[in-house]
Protein backbone atom coordinates (compact mmCIF):
# COMPACT_ATOMS: atom_id res chain seq x y z
CA UNK A 1 0.00 0.00 0.00
CA UNK A 2 1.53 3.55 -1.03
CA UNK A 3 1.13 7.06 0.94
CA UNK A 4 -1.53 7.79 -0.73
CA UNK A 5 -3.71 5.17 -0.06
CA UNK A 6 -3.32 5.20 3.30
CA UNK A 7 -3.65 9.19 3.54
CA UNK A 8 -6.96 8.38 1.81
CA UNK A 9 -8.08 6.14 4.09
CA UNK A 10 -7.02 7.35 7.14
CA UNK A 11 -8.47 10.47 6.09
CA UNK A 12 -11.93 8.68 5.91
CA UNK A 13 -11.68 7.35 9.54
CA UNK A 14 -13.92 9.16 11.72
CA UNK A 15 -12.50 11.71 14.31
CA UNK A 16 -15.07 11.08 16.79
CA UNK A 17 -17.00 8.72 18.55
CA UNK A 18 -20.10 8.85 21.07
CA UNK A 19 -20.27 6.51 23.92
CA UNK A 20 -22.71 4.15 23.99
CA UNK A 21 -24.09 5.40 27.40
CA UNK A 22 -24.37 9.22 28.70
CA UNK A 23 -21.13 9.66 31.02
CA UNK A 24 -21.70 12.99 31.83
CA UNK A 25 -24.02 11.82 34.73
CA UNK A 26 -20.92 10.08 36.52
CA UNK A 27 -18.72 13.04 35.91
CA UNK A 28 -21.08 15.61 37.64
CA UNK A 29 -21.85 13.37 40.36
CA UNK A 30 -18.13 12.91 41.05
CA UNK A 31 -17.54 16.85 41.04
CA UNK A 32 -20.72 17.54 43.37
CA UNK A 33 -18.69 14.49 45.68
CA UNK A 34 -15.51 16.81 45.50
CA UNK A 35 -16.94 20.22 45.53
CA UNK A 36 -18.99 18.82 48.53
CA UNK A 37 -15.80 17.46 50.33
CA UNK A 38 -14.24 19.89 53.01
CA UNK A 39 -11.24 21.89 51.95
CA UNK A 40 -8.57 19.51 51.73
CA UNK A 41 -5.75 18.97 49.13
CA UNK A 42 -7.29 16.96 46.68
CA UNK A 43 -4.39 15.32 44.82
CA UNK A 44 -2.95 12.81 47.10
CA UNK A 45 0.26 12.19 45.12
CA UNK A 46 -0.02 14.27 41.75
CA UNK A 47 1.75 17.14 40.25
CA UNK A 48 3.02 19.76 42.99
CA UNK A 49 3.77 16.78 45.34
CA UNK A 50 5.96 15.51 42.82
CA UNK A 51 7.46 19.24 42.20
CA UNK A 52 8.21 18.90 45.83
CA UNK A 53 9.92 16.00 45.62
CA UNK A 54 12.13 15.92 42.64
CA UNK A 55 14.48 18.59 42.94
CA UNK A 56 16.30 16.78 45.00
CA UNK A 57 16.80 13.49 42.92
CA UNK A 58 17.25 15.39 40.03
CA UNK A 59 19.45 17.68 41.60
CA UNK A 60 21.73 15.02 42.73
CA UNK A 61 22.33 13.56 39.66
CA UNK A 62 23.25 16.87 38.29
CA UNK A 63 25.39 17.47 41.09
CA UNK A 64 26.95 13.63 40.52
CA UNK A 65 27.52 14.42 36.89
CA UNK A 66 29.59 17.36 37.67
CA UNK A 67 31.54 15.16 40.43
CA UNK A 68 32.42 12.81 37.59
CA UNK A 69 33.56 15.26 34.98
CA UNK A 70 35.78 16.89 37.63
CA UNK A 71 37.21 13.70 38.04
CA UNK A 72 37.66 13.18 34.69
CA UNK A 73 39.76 16.14 33.50
CA UNK A 74 41.93 15.93 36.41
CA UNK A 75 42.72 12.24 36.80
CA UNK A 76 42.44 10.87 33.56
CA UNK A 77 44.98 8.20 33.21
CA UNK A 78 47.31 8.63 29.76
CA UNK A 79 47.87 5.34 29.25
CA UNK A 80 43.90 4.65 28.37
CA UNK A 81 44.47 6.81 25.46
CA UNK A 82 45.22 5.64 21.86
CA UNK A 83 49.21 7.24 20.74
CA UNK A 84 49.08 7.22 17.40
CA UNK A 85 47.37 9.80 14.08
CA UNK A 86 45.00 6.55 13.52
CA UNK A 87 43.67 6.58 17.09
CA UNK A 88 43.07 10.19 16.79
CA UNK A 89 40.83 10.09 14.60
CA UNK A 90 38.94 7.26 16.64
CA UNK A 91 38.70 9.33 19.07
CA UNK A 92 37.11 12.05 16.99
CA UNK A 93 34.62 9.87 16.10
CA UNK A 94 34.29 9.13 19.51
CA UNK A 95 33.60 12.37 20.55
CA UNK A 96 31.13 13.50 17.56
CA UNK A 97 28.96 10.58 19.08
CA UNK A 98 29.60 10.99 22.97
CA UNK A 99 28.45 15.22 22.10
CA UNK A 100 25.50 13.62 20.19
CA UNK A 101 24.34 11.43 23.15
CA UNK A 102 24.83 14.34 25.78
CA UNK A 103 22.57 16.63 23.44
CA UNK A 104 20.20 14.04 23.07
CA UNK A 105 20.34 13.52 27.08
CA UNK A 106 19.82 16.67 27.76
CA UNK A 107 16.88 17.62 25.78
CA UNK A 108 15.03 14.48 26.97
CA UNK A 109 15.83 15.53 30.50
CA UNK A 110 13.93 18.76 29.78
CA UNK A 111 11.43 17.12 28.00
CA UNK A 112 10.70 15.05 31.03
CA UNK A 113 10.59 18.10 33.36
CA UNK A 114 8.35 20.00 31.17
CA UNK A 115 6.09 17.54 30.98
CA UNK A 116 5.81 16.85 34.86
CA UNK A 117 4.99 20.82 35.42
CA UNK A 118 1.62 21.32 34.41
CA UNK A 119 2.38 25.08 34.71
CA UNK A 120 3.59 24.67 38.22
CA UNK A 121 7.05 24.26 38.74
CA UNK A 122 8.55 26.73 36.23
CA UNK A 123 10.67 27.90 38.78
CA UNK A 124 12.48 24.81 39.31
CA UNK A 125 12.84 23.59 35.66
CA UNK A 126 14.54 27.08 35.11
CA UNK A 127 16.88 26.76 37.69
CA UNK A 128 17.83 22.75 36.53
CA UNK A 129 17.94 24.84 32.66
CA UNK A 130 20.37 27.03 34.27
CA UNK A 131 22.59 24.08 35.96
CA UNK A 132 22.40 22.33 32.58
CA UNK A 133 23.42 25.55 31.02
CA UNK A 134 26.39 26.16 33.77
CA UNK A 135 27.67 22.34 32.44
CA UNK A 136 27.06 23.73 28.88
CA UNK A 137 30.02 26.37 29.43
CA UNK A 138 32.01 24.10 31.37
CA UNK A 139 32.33 21.52 28.19
CA UNK A 140 32.99 24.73 25.85
CA UNK A 141 35.58 25.62 27.73
CA UNK A 142 37.44 22.55 27.67
CA UNK A 143 36.64 22.46 24.32
CA UNK A 144 38.33 26.01 23.77
CA UNK A 145 41.32 24.71 25.88
CA UNK A 146 42.05 21.89 23.70
CA UNK A 147 41.90 23.59 20.44
CA UNK A 148 45.54 25.02 20.94
CA UNK A 149 46.89 21.47 21.22
CA UNK A 150 47.13 20.74 17.56
CA UNK A 151 47.54 16.67 16.87
CA UNK A 152 47.00 16.10 20.58
CA UNK A 153 45.08 13.01 21.71
CA UNK A 154 45.13 14.16 25.47
CA UNK A 155 42.57 17.41 25.23
CA UNK A 156 39.93 15.18 23.06
CA UNK A 157 40.32 12.19 25.24
CA UNK A 158 39.12 14.04 28.22
CA UNK A 159 36.17 15.83 25.99
CA UNK A 160 34.90 12.70 25.11
CA UNK A 161 35.32 11.63 28.94
CA UNK A 162 33.61 14.95 29.68
CA UNK A 163 30.61 13.96 27.84
CA UNK A 164 30.37 10.58 28.69
CA UNK A 165 29.95 11.65 32.50
CA UNK A 166 27.48 14.51 31.62
CA UNK A 167 25.62 12.28 29.83
CA UNK A 168 25.12 9.71 32.22
CA UNK A 169 24.49 12.11 34.73
CA UNK A 170 21.60 13.75 32.77
CA UNK A 171 20.61 10.55 32.15
CA UNK A 172 20.26 8.95 35.83
CA UNK A 173 18.53 12.63 36.53
CA UNK A 174 16.13 11.95 33.74
CA UNK A 175 15.49 8.49 34.95
CA UNK A 176 14.90 9.99 39.09
CA UNK A 177 12.65 12.13 37.08
CA UNK A 178 10.78 10.13 34.78
CA UNK A 179 10.24 7.56 38.07
CA UNK A 180 8.88 10.03 40.37
CA UNK A 181 6.32 10.73 37.59
CA UNK A 182 4.98 7.16 36.81
CA UNK A 183 4.21 7.35 41.15
CA UNK A 184 0.74 8.33 41.06
CA UNK A 185 -1.56 6.03 42.36
CA UNK A 186 -4.52 4.51 40.43
CA UNK B 1 -22.76 31.29 16.69
CA UNK B 2 -19.39 32.53 15.55
CA UNK B 3 -18.04 29.76 13.59
CA UNK B 4 -14.95 30.08 15.07
CA UNK B 5 -16.71 29.00 17.70
CA UNK B 6 -17.80 26.01 16.53
CA UNK B 7 -14.33 24.43 15.03
CA UNK B 8 -12.63 21.70 16.58
CA UNK B 9 -9.17 22.68 15.46
CA UNK B 10 -6.94 25.65 15.52
CA UNK B 11 -6.60 28.83 18.06
CA UNK B 12 -9.92 29.92 17.73
CA UNK B 13 -11.44 27.56 19.75
CA UNK B 14 -8.76 28.00 21.99
CA UNK B 15 -10.13 31.55 23.34
CA UNK B 16 -13.24 29.99 23.64
CA UNK B 17 -12.12 26.88 25.84
CA UNK B 18 -10.27 29.41 28.41
CA UNK B 19 -13.30 31.33 29.04
CA UNK B 20 -14.96 28.04 29.81
CA UNK B 21 -12.62 27.21 32.11
CA UNK B 22 -12.31 29.97 33.89
CA UNK B 23 -16.09 29.97 34.46
CA UNK B 24 -15.60 26.09 35.44
CA UNK B 25 -12.99 27.15 37.63
CA UNK B 26 -15.24 29.50 39.51
CA UNK B 27 -17.69 26.68 40.20
CA UNK B 28 -19.90 26.47 37.20
CA UNK B 29 -20.94 23.14 36.29
CA UNK B 30 -22.50 24.10 33.30
CA UNK B 31 -19.64 25.91 31.31
CA UNK B 32 -17.85 22.39 32.48
CA UNK B 33 -20.64 20.65 30.68
CA UNK B 34 -19.94 22.59 27.39
CA UNK B 35 -16.40 21.90 27.84
CA UNK B 36 -16.97 18.14 28.86
CA UNK B 37 -19.37 18.50 24.93
CA UNK B 38 -16.58 19.56 22.75
CA UNK B 39 -14.24 17.11 23.42
CA UNK B 40 -16.36 14.12 24.80
CA UNK B 41 -16.00 12.47 20.94
CA UNK B 42 -12.57 13.16 20.30
CA UNK B 43 -11.78 12.14 23.41
CA UNK B 44 -13.78 8.85 23.19
CA UNK B 45 -12.14 8.04 19.88
CA UNK B 46 -8.76 8.35 20.61
CA UNK B 47 -9.75 5.90 24.33
CA UNK B 48 -11.28 3.26 22.56
CA UNK B 49 -8.30 3.26 19.35
CA UNK B 50 -6.03 3.03 22.19
CA UNK B 51 -8.16 0.23 24.32
CA UNK B 52 -10.10 -1.63 21.80
CA UNK B 53 -12.45 -1.62 24.58
CA UNK B 54 -16.01 0.58 24.52
CA UNK B 55 -16.72 0.00 28.10
CA UNK B 56 -13.08 0.68 29.52
CA UNK B 57 -12.46 3.82 27.30
CA UNK B 58 -15.78 5.34 28.68
CA UNK B 59 -14.83 4.71 32.20
CA UNK B 60 -11.33 6.58 31.30
CA UNK B 61 -13.31 9.21 29.48
CA UNK B 62 -15.21 10.02 32.71
CA UNK B 63 -11.90 9.78 34.94
CA UNK B 64 -10.34 11.88 33.21
CA UNK B 65 -12.80 14.74 33.50
CA UNK B 66 -13.23 13.95 36.82
CA UNK B 67 -9.34 14.70 37.15
CA UNK B 68 -9.12 17.72 35.02
CA UNK B 69 -11.96 19.30 36.89
CA UNK B 70 -10.23 18.56 40.14
CA UNK B 71 -6.68 20.11 38.90
CA UNK B 72 -8.38 22.67 36.38
CA UNK B 73 -6.83 25.44 38.86
CA UNK B 74 -2.80 24.29 37.08
CA UNK B 75 -4.18 24.23 34.04
CA UNK B 76 -2.04 27.55 32.92
CA UNK B 77 -3.33 28.02 29.66
CA UNK B 78 0.27 27.78 28.23
CA UNK B 79 -1.41 24.67 26.03
CA UNK B 80 -4.70 24.36 24.54
CA UNK B 81 -7.36 22.88 26.62
CA UNK B 82 -7.63 19.23 24.79
CA UNK B 83 -3.95 19.39 24.83
CA UNK B 84 -3.80 19.49 28.58
CA UNK B 85 -6.63 17.17 29.10
CA UNK B 86 -5.45 14.57 26.73
CA UNK B 87 -2.56 14.36 28.65
CA UNK B 88 -4.46 13.60 31.57
CA UNK B 89 -6.73 10.84 29.22
CA UNK B 90 -2.95 9.36 28.38
CA UNK B 91 -1.95 9.38 32.09
CA UNK B 92 -5.02 7.55 33.00
CA UNK B 93 -4.58 4.76 30.08
CA UNK B 94 -1.34 4.30 30.73
CA UNK B 95 -2.29 3.38 34.86
CA UNK B 96 -5.18 1.30 33.77
CA UNK B 97 -3.12 -0.95 31.05
CA UNK B 98 -0.31 -1.16 33.90
CA UNK B 99 -3.20 -2.21 36.58
CA UNK B 100 -4.41 -4.77 33.96
CA UNK B 101 -1.00 -5.97 33.29
CA UNK B 102 -0.85 -6.87 37.12
CA UNK B 103 -4.10 -8.22 36.84
CA UNK B 104 -3.84 -10.40 33.45
CA UNK B 105 -0.78 -10.47 31.62
CA UNK B 106 -1.89 -12.29 29.01
CA UNK B 107 -5.36 -10.51 27.72
CA UNK B 108 -4.56 -8.67 24.72
CA UNK B 109 -6.27 -5.95 23.35
CA UNK B 110 -9.53 -6.94 21.84
CA UNK B 111 -10.59 -3.74 18.46
CA UNK B 112 -13.74 -3.19 18.21
CA UNK B 113 -13.66 -1.38 15.25
CA UNK B 114 -17.75 -1.34 14.72
CA UNK B 115 -18.00 1.49 17.77
CA UNK B 116 -16.11 3.72 14.93
CA UNK B 117 -18.12 3.51 11.76
CA UNK B 118 -16.45 5.71 9.26
CA UNK B 119 -17.66 8.03 6.72
CA UNK B 120 -17.35 6.65 3.64
CA UNK B 121 -15.26 8.52 1.64
CA UNK B 122 -14.14 6.77 -1.56
CA UNK B 123 -13.46 3.92 1.03
CA UNK B 124 -15.32 0.56 1.36
CA UNK B 125 -16.66 -0.35 4.84
CA UNK B 126 -14.58 -3.40 4.90
CA UNK B 127 -11.07 -1.39 3.98
CA UNK B 128 -12.00 1.01 6.60
CA UNK B 129 -12.55 -1.66 9.38
CA UNK B 130 -9.42 -3.13 8.02
CA UNK B 131 -7.62 -0.19 8.65
CA UNK B 132 -9.00 0.00 12.69
CA UNK B 133 -7.89 -3.59 13.06
CA UNK B 134 -4.55 -3.10 12.25
CA UNK B 135 -3.96 0.20 14.05
CA UNK B 136 -5.43 -1.57 16.96
CA UNK B 137 -2.59 -3.78 16.20
CA UNK B 138 -0.13 -1.37 16.73
CA UNK B 139 2.36 -1.26 19.33
CA UNK B 140 1.03 0.94 21.75
CA UNK B 141 3.39 4.14 21.62
CA UNK B 142 3.27 3.93 17.95
CA UNK B 143 -0.41 4.09 17.85
CA UNK B 144 -1.07 6.66 20.32
CA UNK B 145 1.16 9.05 18.25
CA UNK B 146 -0.42 7.98 15.10
CA UNK B 147 -4.11 8.53 16.69
CA UNK B 148 -3.16 12.02 17.94
CA UNK B 149 -1.21 13.07 15.06
CA UNK B 150 -3.55 11.71 11.82
CA UNK B 151 -7.19 11.79 13.77
CA UNK B 152 -6.58 14.29 16.86
CA UNK B 153 -4.99 16.55 14.42
CA UNK B 154 -2.43 17.33 16.98
CA UNK B 155 0.95 18.75 16.26
CA UNK B 156 4.39 17.24 17.11
CA UNK B 157 5.65 19.52 19.75
CA UNK B 158 2.12 19.04 21.38
CA UNK B 159 1.84 15.28 21.24
CA UNK B 160 5.81 15.42 23.01
CA UNK B 161 4.71 17.18 25.45
CA UNK B 162 0.99 14.95 26.06
CA UNK B 163 3.49 11.68 26.22
CA UNK B 164 7.15 13.29 27.35
CA UNK B 165 9.23 11.99 24.78
CA UNK B 166 11.11 14.87 22.37
CA UNK B 167 9.51 15.90 18.81
CA UNK B 168 12.70 14.09 17.11
CA UNK B 169 11.37 10.64 18.83
CA UNK B 170 7.41 11.39 17.80
CA UNK B 171 8.07 11.96 14.64
CA UNK B 172 10.16 8.83 13.91
CA UNK B 173 6.96 6.57 15.69
CA UNK B 174 4.79 7.89 13.50
CA UNK B 175 7.29 6.64 10.63
CA UNK B 176 6.75 3.45 12.26
CA UNK B 177 3.48 3.46 12.77
CA UNK B 178 2.73 4.04 9.08
CA UNK B 179 5.08 1.98 7.92
CA UNK B 180 3.38 -0.97 9.92
CA UNK B 181 0.02 -0.09 8.53
CA UNK B 182 1.63 -0.19 5.39
CA UNK B 183 2.91 -3.53 5.45
CA UNK B 184 -0.26 -5.17 7.26
CA UNK B 185 -2.45 -4.07 4.74
CA UNK B 186 -0.46 -4.68 1.85
CA UNK B 187 -2.81 -6.98 -0.48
Amino acid sequence: MNDDTLDRRLGALRRTAAPGDDLWPGIERAMGERDAAPARRVRRRGAAGWWKRLPAPAWAGLGLAACLAAAAIIFVPRWLAPRDDDGLAVLQRELREAERDYRDAREQLLVSLRALSDGSGQETVSRIESDLQAIDRIIAEAGKAGEDDDGDWQPVYRLVELYRSQAAGVARADELVRSVSYREEP
Amino acid sequence: MEAAAVRMDGAAISTSDDALVAASRAGDHGAYRELYERHVGRLYAFLLRMTGDRELAGGLVQDSFVKAWERLNQFGGHSRFATWLTSIAINEFRMARRARERRDLHRVDCPDPTALEARAAGCTREELMDLERAIVGLPARARMVLVLATLGDFRHGEIAEMMGISPGTCKAQLHRARKLLQRRLAP
